[in-house]
């Protein structure tokens, strides 16, 4: 029998919304934008970092007698958008949008958003992988310069922070794997 | 919303369009502005539009040249018989040419000169003076991400 794979590439859906209160494994049925279409090819990255070791070896030995540990940098994630969508530029950042006028007023005070991001892999080998981070503090910024020959991009910087689970684990994110109809799979030996 | 993205019969459509112009076309002496193939003889003036290439990318970039022709001098050099470019019509083809699609925004795609006019030579011994361009455009609802 093949070895199953669990292989994650490509998006097929991204979708972001504001946080819930209190952060559980459910994506939010209301306020998530599709913002797949927004996206620089090749710009999500999700980081996972590992703690330190801080290692205490004693006078002659090589090995340690003990070693700590010490937390490293918290997990994060990245997005790159091709398209200054005002809807995603307000979950994300402190501005007033008029619709009327397609006006965006930036105001002075910055701000820390806290999200929540669903991605959705595109299926490889029959299998698609739908990753849940319920609580992202996520900031705006921009790259790239205004030039003829490319567009500015809105990156999206998050720091994933932890939540809740329903039995009470405290948790910072989801990988589901279903098919490519999105049914989910049992993979039990 | 419907998908748009542009492939190379788009390309040579858009920027056609922008050099298919009574000012143009007054410089052509009854010749036409054509996509991708020239489809008079040698000695007829016109305008050939083709595309080259075009990314399936959600930012699309397509190139392509624009090549102006213009029949050629017959001249006698040392007694042989000669064929030489009309120097001044293709100067002054490629130059009216190049004002109309330098650095044009239009609404579904940008466009610009990337490299200058320069002769050369068809097969059939005609002369054109050829233009590269770049194309840009966005492409809804890019899916391979």
């Amino acid at each position: 029998m093949p070895v199953e794979k669990f292989t994650v590439g490509g998006i097929e859906k991204l979708r972001i919304g504001p946080a819930k209160s209190t952060p559980d494994a459910a994506v939010p049925t209301t306020g998530m934008i599709d913002i797949t279409d927004f996206i620089n090819p090749g710009s999500v990255t999700r980081t996972k970092n590992r703690d330190n070791i801080e290692r205490l070896i004693a006078d002659g030995k090589s090995v340690a007698y003990v070693t700590f540990r010490t937390p490293g940098d918290p997990n994060t994630i990245a997005i790159a958008l091709l398209d200054q969508n005002p809807e995603v530029e307000q979950l994300l950042s402190n501005i007033v949008y008029d619709a009327a006028t397609t006006t965006i007023t930036e105001l002075a005070d910055r701000k820390l958003a806290n999200v929540c991001i669903e991605i959705t892999t595109a299926p490889l080998n029959g299998k698609k992988c739908i990753i849940f981070i319920p609580n992202v503090d996520a900031s705006l910024s921009t790259a790239d310069p205004l030039t003829y020959n490319n567009v500015e991009k809105f990156v999206i910087d998050g720091e994933i922070k932890s939540y809740m689970t329903t039995d009470n684990k405290e948790a910072i994110s989801i990988k589901k794997w279903v098919t490519p109809a999105g049914t989910a799979i049992d993979s039990t030996p | 919303m419907e998908t748009i993205y542009k492939d190379a019969f788009d390309v040579v459509t858009d920027v056609r369009a922008l050099v298919n112009v009574p000012a143009i076309v007054s410089l052509l002496d009854g010749g036409k502005v054509e996509p991708s193939v020239k489809s008079t003889g040698a000695s007829k003036r016109g305008i050939v539009v083709n595309c080259n290439s075009i990314s399936n990318t959600s930012q699309q970039i397509g190139f392509g040249s624009i090549n102006c022709y213009a029949p050629a001098i017959s001249s006698t050099v040392d007694n042989k018989p000669v064929q030489l470019p009309d120097q001044q019509t293709l100067s002054n083809l490629a130059k009216a040419v190049k004002k109309l699609v330098d650095g044009v925004y239009a609404n579904t795609f940008h466009i610009w000169i990337e490299s200058l006019p320069v002769i050369m030579q068809d097969t059939d011994g005609s002369y054109f003076a050829n233009m590269r361009f770049r194309y840009q455009s966005i492409q809804t609802n890019f899916k391979n991400i």
